[in-house]
């Protein structure tokens, strides 16, 4: 029981990590339908960037979250404005198809110029809130995972506030139901996914950061977060701030529950498998609308 | 054998019966029931959103009626899939034009061509036949998405042609287009109807066209059939005159 | 219309292939050599379901895994050579598309996309886990040793060339299948369910039924490829078969060559893998990252600039050019200036 109670505050404590990740993604996709296929690699960037400042500058790693926050918020905007937008104009009904491709090959390029400047050796981050832990009556958690918990449930609900009572909010998600309306009304469908790109970059150097204080990090491990925001979304429901914390805390717990009681192996395959029926039985995840065909 | 001047009774091709479509809350198509002839065509009006491009889209095999059935010659069709119904010999064309963009015109219409003929040589002879008869033969090789307007509408109807349908769904064939492409156009389609022996159900707001070709008219407004009949009885029709007053689709 | 004629290229390519070995002797390059007509034959065979047919398969290295392991199987347990062996494991492949295509195939496209990696990943997992599966054994991590036999008839051969000529083959067959399904029925109702999947069930195409063919085809022939693979190196192992790099190499040389066309799968493979094998000798340790580097680059400038690919993209310059000759404002001005466009 004690067993199970653990994995179930565990699965918590991952849940609001996952819900920002997801957030990350989600809200590209529900902004422009389209996928970003190296959200996770996006997030590694933040992993060393937050790494560098708390190894070189002494910095708390919750702080890094200003830094890392901004710094992939810009990368993400650039990236948009350059080159994403062009694709997009270009590309007509293959828009997706072509965006996906070129996010997965930004991700291959990520992962290679991390490899190539931090080597292939997995790295963590000491801080101060390394190693303790907040008892709970018979339960225990790292403070770190507490803290961070905490952090990206405030963030997620910001957000939330953010994109349903904001003035801008309102506008991006006007520009996401109907782009042509939206434009008719004066909203710049362009610089609103701008500005949604380099929000879900933002969150996503936010999840690193809450991630830092006790995650091993790799050039590598990209590639799993990726897929694993994309699981997180779809079974969440695409494209929304209550699919994605949804989704992320339902992984996170089968995740943690499936993981203790049988062995982490078979909770990943699980995951999967949940990943595909939900797939093939309800497209739109737990949270989104039934979409008539 | 039928005597010389003895009247046959008109065979019944399609038969639309008490056929009801809703989406989520919204009726889109309400009890609407009325029949179609061999060799005439119908015309079928209202304003947006009155149901016609619904109902075809029934027809054709796209989604199923929520209520009623749709018979061909009386066998019922409803909820058939699109690619059975086309077998069957119910041909349509689309409002807004679907070209197949990368692929040259010739190939779109093979496309359609390979239904009764699927060796690749006879499908081409087909192909070209059908292009030469709506007049886009010179464009054969070019690709789908280059064409003009008037020219993407012809391909439409090619398609379709090109699968040898005994019907044809005409939705909106000539919107877009400028009066003297409109005639061009409408003289096509008489022609094609008399050489291919099709019977035509056709969607237009461009009433004078529509008036000069149906044989009979039906009317629909907000998903209920209003009024049918030959088209002097519907123009005279009160309840027709107002429910278009004001649209301004008497588009001259 | 081009009957005989088109069948050049592919001679052509025969020829070369089989005077190759005469050039290429050791055995680093003729190793290069059988990757490079490997990821051809591979990236020939996405292009059928992903080229063609438009359906992006992303995990499409599913297959691979699937006939390396059932090759594999065949012929460390059960003695079946891998002559027979990877038609079998293409059919068991053909299978298993189907039963996932199934349901599958009435997902959008991305969300197809998205279950395919999904499924690769589970099988990746189990196979790198578990070290039977129904009682057979698979070998796990350690992945499962072929037995030396040294035998041809158990397709090994003492230098490479014998593996060599059997990707040539392999190659040759795929090119000639794949030029077989576009001038046919098939090949252009599978260009329609790519272009606008219901304007083509408008037509008479049975959309569902020619997906699945599709699958069936790419699945069966990367499988066989994926015995093949597994027999060279007398070894198989989960990582690498069920892995993402075979999957998304197969896919990004396509798309770089030209997807839909003929020739666009070859051209992308014969450009990337002699990269890669160079960037072997080159980098060294840093190898890895520098070949990835340079997939991702070449990925994002395509998207970028070419995104229907190298061919593709020419195509389209083509037919602007012809289409500008026949512009009747250009060609009165060609009149005017002795000499005009051709007449379509």
């Amino acid at each position: 029981m004690q067993l199970f109670l653990q994995a179930l505050l565990d699965g918590i404590l991952l849940g609001g990590i996952y819900a920002t990740l997801g957030l990350g993604l989600s809200i590209a996709y529900g902004i422009m339908h389209i996928i970003n296929w190296a959200a996770g690699q996006t997030m590694v960037i933040g992993l060393y960037v937050s790494y560098l400042l708390i190894t070189k500058y002494g910095m708390d790693p919750y702080v890094t979250i200003l830094f890392t926050f901004t710094l992939l918020g810009a990368l993400g905007f650039v990236l948009q404005k350059t080159m994403i937008n062009r694709i997009i104009d270009r590309s007509g009904d293959r828009a997706g198809a072509n965006v996906l491709l070129f996010t997965a090959g930004y991700g291959y390029v990520v992962t290679s110029v991390l490899e190539m400047i931090f080597g292939t050796l997995s790295v963590t981050a000491t801080t101060r809130y390394t190693g303790q832990s907040i008892a709970i009556g018979f339960l225990y958690a790292p403070l770190p995972k507490l803290i961070s918990c905490v952090i990206a449930i405030v963030a997620t609900v910001l957000i939330y506030i953010f994109m349903h009572k904001s003035e801008l909010g309102r506008a991006i998600r006007a520009t996401s139901q109907d782009r042509n309306t939206a434009q008719l009304m004066g909203i710049n469908a362009k610089l609103m996914y701008c500005i949604g790109f380099a929000l879900s970059f933002a969150l996503l150097g936010l999840t690193a950061s809450l991630l830092v204080p006790y995650y091993p990090i790799t050039p590598y491990i990209g590639i799993s977060f990726s897929f694993k925001a994309l699981i997180i979304v779809v079974i969440g429901g695409e494209g929304n701030v209550k699919g994605a914390f949804a989704g992320g805390m339902f992984i996170a717990l089968t995740e943690k529950i499936l993981g203790s009681l049988v062995s982490d192996t078979f909770a990943q395959i699980m995951v999967f498998c949940l990943f595909i029926v939900v797939l093939l039985v309800r497209p739109e995840g737990l949270m989104g609308k039934r979409v008539k065909s | 054998m039928e005597e010389v001047g003895q009247m046959t009774e008109p065979e019944l091709m399609i038969e639309i019966k008490n056929v009801t479509k809703r989406f989520g809350g919204l009726v889109a198509v309400r009890d609407v029931s009325f029949q179609l002839y061999r060799d005439e065509v119908l015309g079928l009006i209202g304003s947006n959103g009155a149901g016609k491009t619904t109902l075809f889209n029934m027809i054709a095999g796209a989604f199923p009626p929520s209520e009623g059935e749709i018979l061909y010659k009386g066998q019922p069709i409803q909820g058939l899939r699109a690619d059975k119904v086309c077998k069957l010999g119910i041909g349509r064309t689309y409002q807004i034009c679907q070209p197949f963009g990368s692929m040259s015109v010739r190939s779109n219409v093979m496309v359609g061509a390979f239904g009764r003929y699927p060796k690749l040589a006879d499908a081409t002879e087909k192909a070209d036949d059908v292009l030469k008869k709506v007049g886009l033969y010179k464009r054969a090789d070019s690709m789908g998405g280059e064409l003009t307007l008037p020219e993407l509408k012809r391909m439409e109807v090619a398609r379709a042609l090109a699968t040898e349908p005994e019907i044809l769904l005409l939705d909106e064939v000539i919107a877009g287009l400028n009066p003297t492409e409109v005639d061009t156009f409408v003289s096509l389609i008489t022609t094609l109807k008399k050489q291919e022996g099709l019977t035509i159900i056709i969607i237009e707001h461009v009433m004078r066209a529509l008036m000069n070709m149906s044989d009979r008219i039906v009317v629909l407004n907000q998903g209920v059939k209003i009024s049918e009949g030959l088209p002097a009885e519907v123009a005279a029709d009160p309840l027709v005159i107002e429910s278009y007053f004001g649209e301004g689709d008497i588009h001259a | 219309m081009n009957s005989k004629k088109r069948f050049i290229p592919i001679a052509v390519l025969l020829a070369v292939g089989l005077l190759v070995p005469q050039v290429l002797k050791t055995e680093f390059y003729l190793q290069s050599a059988i990757y490079v007509l490997l990821y051809m034959y591979w990236a020939s065979s996405w292009n059928i379901l992903g080229g063609y047919t438009g359906l992006f398969a992303l995990g499409n290295g599913l297959y691979i895994g699937i006939g390396a392991y059932v090759a594999a199987v065949l012929f460390v347990h059960f003695g079946v050579s891998p002559w027979i062996g990877m038609i079998i494991a293409g059919l068991v492949a053909g299978l298993i598309s189907m039963l996932i295509g199934y349901p599958v195939f009435k997902l959008k496209g991305i969300y197809y996309a998205l279950a395919s990696i999904a499924l690769m990943s589970v099988f990746e997992l189990i196979f790198n886990n578990e070290t039977s599966i129904f009682g057979i054994y698979t070998g796990g991590p350690n992945g499962l040793r072929f037995t030396m036999t040294g035998n041809a008839l158990d397709m090994q051969f003492s230098g490479k060339e014998g593996y060599y000529f059997l990707v040539l083959a392999l190659l040759i067959i795929v090119l000639l299948c794949s030029d077989r399904i576009q001038h046919s029925k098939m090949g252009y109702y599978f260009r329609g369910i790519r272009a606008n999947q219901d304007a083509a069930a408008s037509l008479g195409v049975n959309v569902l039924r020619y997906k699945l063919t599709a699958h069936f085809i790419s699945a069966f022939f990367t499988a066989i490829g994926g015995a093949v693979y597994v027999t060279t190196f007398l070894y198989v192992n989960a990582k690498t078969v069920f892995g993402m790099e075979l999957s998304f190499a197969m896919m990004l040389f396509c798309v770089l060559g030209g997807a839909n066309t003929l020739w666009g799968p070859v051209i992308g493979a014969l450009i990337m893998v002699p990269i890669q094998q160079g960037l072997r000798i080159a980098a060294g340790s840093n190898m890895a990252a520098m070949s990835s580097l340079i997939y991702g680059v070449a990925l994002c400038l395509v998207m970028l600039f070419i995104p229907d690919g190298i061919l593709g993209t020419l195509k389209d310059l083509t037919v602007r050019r012809r289409k500008r000759a026949t512009d009747p404002l250009q060609v009165a001005d060609g009149a005017a200036n002795g000499g005009g466009g051709a007449d379509d």
